[in-house]
């Protein structure tokens, strides 16, 4: 996670405090990409898992026997 | 002659004190949706494998039931002993050394070796269980990201019990329970400055766990009474066989794990398999419900119609199975099997009573959920916890009274029988010296209240005189004073006081009048503000500069509650040492 950013240290030539802010804003834009691409690939585990348990024979409303026994799909 | 620029490009400054507290308000929701998304992964892995490992429904006299155990065994030792070392354990008393001993590090290797090895172990059949290996999978996560920020040492060393509710409110579906465990197990302080931050990091990963499995309570639980006041007396015997059961199966991990340790290092590479095959052994022979996670068991035990005879066997069982696993150094958590244990033990006690006074009986799943209550209380040394894991894992608030009586006498007669909790025990194996919760919960803080019953109890007391007082009375109190320097405390009429010595006293006045008020001739330097109800080593600091405290009334300003000296002090720390 290269945090350490060009445009910081151009951003923040004029006050230290300045760049600070500036690489706390990119750490942070760079941490929601990495939650936003993180998001997408449980999604996609999680539909693959469906699709595994449909071709079980097991409810495919996410109705789990082993860590997830009493959850549902919201909805 | 100019002056020479300023050099930004290396600023010398110090970062605004605002700027950590900002991040503690904003990462831990990034930290609780990140380590949400992970531990969904993680569940959602457990259950791949199981199903693809073992199939749908597990069946006694079957050859995968040996043979998968065993296998995922060896796959688990190869990895743990050549790719993710650090990844052994239940993550709970990693979690707790990476705060106390490493500054909050726990790698992403780590995190990524026991994400890996606990899947496999649990999907493959072994009787641990998830929510503790989610714990430190949150606390790496947030150790990762406060890293990332630069944080003091210090702060840095607290974000992962923010990262660790996170994982467990994620694991467990109840993030109240997650917030409440760590504060009493992992930073053992309620007056710690990053509740806050917890329950923000708890709250994101519960509803990340939510928005993917939906909004259900961990157990099916039909609906639940207590039916007649004399059934707290079945709940005490609960408590009370809970109790001992919690010892019994604490002394026999704290018992095998060190000696399994002992052997020879080539042999870490075979206990896992052996341990995977004594377990599949167990379900092989029948009571395949001890393999795995458990929670399909606790449902239907909850849901009742298992008989006593079984359940008791199953919780017996799934204490011998959980220790071989844990103790042979497959990662997996204690969580699971401790209600799975509970779960059982309740049950047969309420399918009991059921027999021989049906018409003081309760529905089943209230002993089921007052018994999980029970071991949490005793095994993991939490009582406060095991109350609210019971509320919010069932979602009644019917069964409080019943649950406190039994989890309360669980967790005496474990206390007792055992003052060391097993989790302490274990960092005490691996040579670590982690503070004990227990203690730091149960520690008395003394006040600067205590040294002023001290000093009231002591026949010399140190003169306060007004600040009018002539100077002359002010030297011949000097000469009166108990202290070694002839100290007195000059007090003036706004509230405030000073502190002088004779000597001191003496070199200020020596050019004035007799009758000179003693308070102007006194510096504009005050006493530090202390009231009693301030902790005691809050006054220690100050004993540099003055030789003796006044100490203030909160509700009236001018007035005094007394002086306390050095000595006192540390006479009030010695006697609490010596009691």
């Amino acid at each position: 996670m290269g945090l350490e950013c060009r445009i910081a240290a151009v951003l923040g030539e004029s006050h230290p405090r300045r760049r600070l802010a500036i690489r706390d804003a990119v750490a942070l834009g760079v941490l929601g990409a990495i939650m936003l691409v993180l998001f997408a690939i449980t999604g996609l585990y999680y539909s693959a898992y469906s699709r595994y348990r449909s071709k079980l024979g097991l409810p495919v409303d996410n109705t789990p026997v082993i860590t997830l026994p009493a959850v549902r799909r919201h909805g | 002659m100019s002056t020479p620029a300023p050099d930004l490009t290396k600023p010398k400054f110090n970062q605004p004190l605002s700027r950590e507290k900002r991040l503690f308000l904003i990462l831990p929701i990034f930290i609780g949706v990140i380590t949400g998304l992970l531990v969904v992964c993680f569940r959602i892995s457990i259950e791949w494998l199981r199903f693809a490992l073992l199939g749908t429904e597990l069946h006694p006299h079957t050859w995968p039931l040996l043979i998968v155990p065993t296998a995922v065994g060896l796959v688990v030792a190869l990895l743990v002993e050549f790719a993710f070392p650090a990844a052994r354990g239940s993550g709970l008393n990693q979690t707790k050394a990476a705060m106390y001993i490493h500054d909050g590090y726990i790698s992403m290797r780590t995190m990524f070796g026991k994400l890996i090895c606990t899947a496999l172990a649990l999907g493959g059949g072994y009787s641990q269980g998830p929510e503790d290996p989610s714990l430190q999978i949150g606390a790496a996560i947030a150790s990762t990201v406060s890293r990332r920020f630069r944080l003091s040492a210090e702060n840095l060393r607290l974000f992962a019990p923010v990262g660790a509710a996170a994982g467990l409110a994620a694991a467990f579906n109840a993030p109240i329970t997650a917030l409440l465990f760590v504060i009493e197990e992992v930073v053992g302080n309620w007056n710690a400055s990053v509740l806050g931050s917890i329950v923000l990091a708890a709250i994101s990963g519960d509803a990340v766990s939510r928005w993917y499995f939906g909004d259900a309570p961990l157990f099916k639980v039909p609906t639940l009474e207590l039916r007649d006041p004399r059934e707290f007396v079945a709940y005490a015997l609960l408590g009370i066989i809970g109790g001992l059961a919690a010892w019994l199966f604490a002394s026999v991990l704290r018992q095998l794990r060190p000696r399994l340790a002992a052997l020879p290092h080539w042999t870490r590479i075979i206990q896992p398999p052996l341990a995977g095959l004594c377990i599949g052994l167990i379900g092989f022979l029948g009571f395949p419900q001890v393999m795995g996670v458990g929670y399909e068991t606790i449902n239907q035990a909850i849901g009742g119609g298992l008989p006593w005879k079984l359940l008791l066997a199953l919780a017996a069982l799934k204490m011998l199975a959980t220790t071989l696993g844990f103790s042979s150094g497959t990662p997996g958590g204690m969580f699971a099997p401790t209600l799975f244990i509970g779960a059982m033990l309740g049950t047969a006690i309420g399918t009991l009573q059921a027999i021989w006074l049906p018409h003081l009986t309760g529905p089943i799943g209230s002993y089921a959920l007052a018994g999980m209550g029970v071991l949490f209380a005793a095994f993991l040394r939490a009582p406060l916890t095991s109350v609210f894991m019971v509320l919010e894992v069932s979602g009644n608030y019917s069964l409080v009274a019943p649950v406190i009586l039994a989890n309360t006498i669980a967790y005496l007669i474990a206390r007792k029988l055992d003052p060391v909790p097993i989790f302490e025990a274990f960092t005490r194996q691996e040579g670590l010296h982690l503070p004990s919760m227990e203690e730091i919960r149960e520690e008395e803080r003394m006040h600067i209240e205590d040294a002023l019953d001290e000093s009231q109890a002591s026949s010399s007391v140190i003169s306060i005189l007004p600040a009018s007082a002539p100077l002359r009375e002010a030297i011949a109190a000097t000469a009166d004073s108990p202290h070694e320097e002839g100290v007195i405390v000059v007090h003036f009429a706004d509230g405030n006081g000073y502190a002088i010595g004779g000597e001191e006293l003496q070199r200020l006045g020596a050019s004035s009048d007799p009758e000179t008020a003693v308070g102007s001739l006194l510096p504009a330097e005050r006493l530090p503000l202390l009231y009693p109800d301030m902790p005691l080593d809050a006054a220690l600091q100050y004993f540099g500069r003055w030789p003796a405290m006044l100490i203030r009334n909160r509700a009236r300003s001018t007035a005094i509650e007394g002086v306390i000296t050095e000595a006192e002090v540390l006479a009030c720390f010695r006697a609490q040492v010596h009691h």
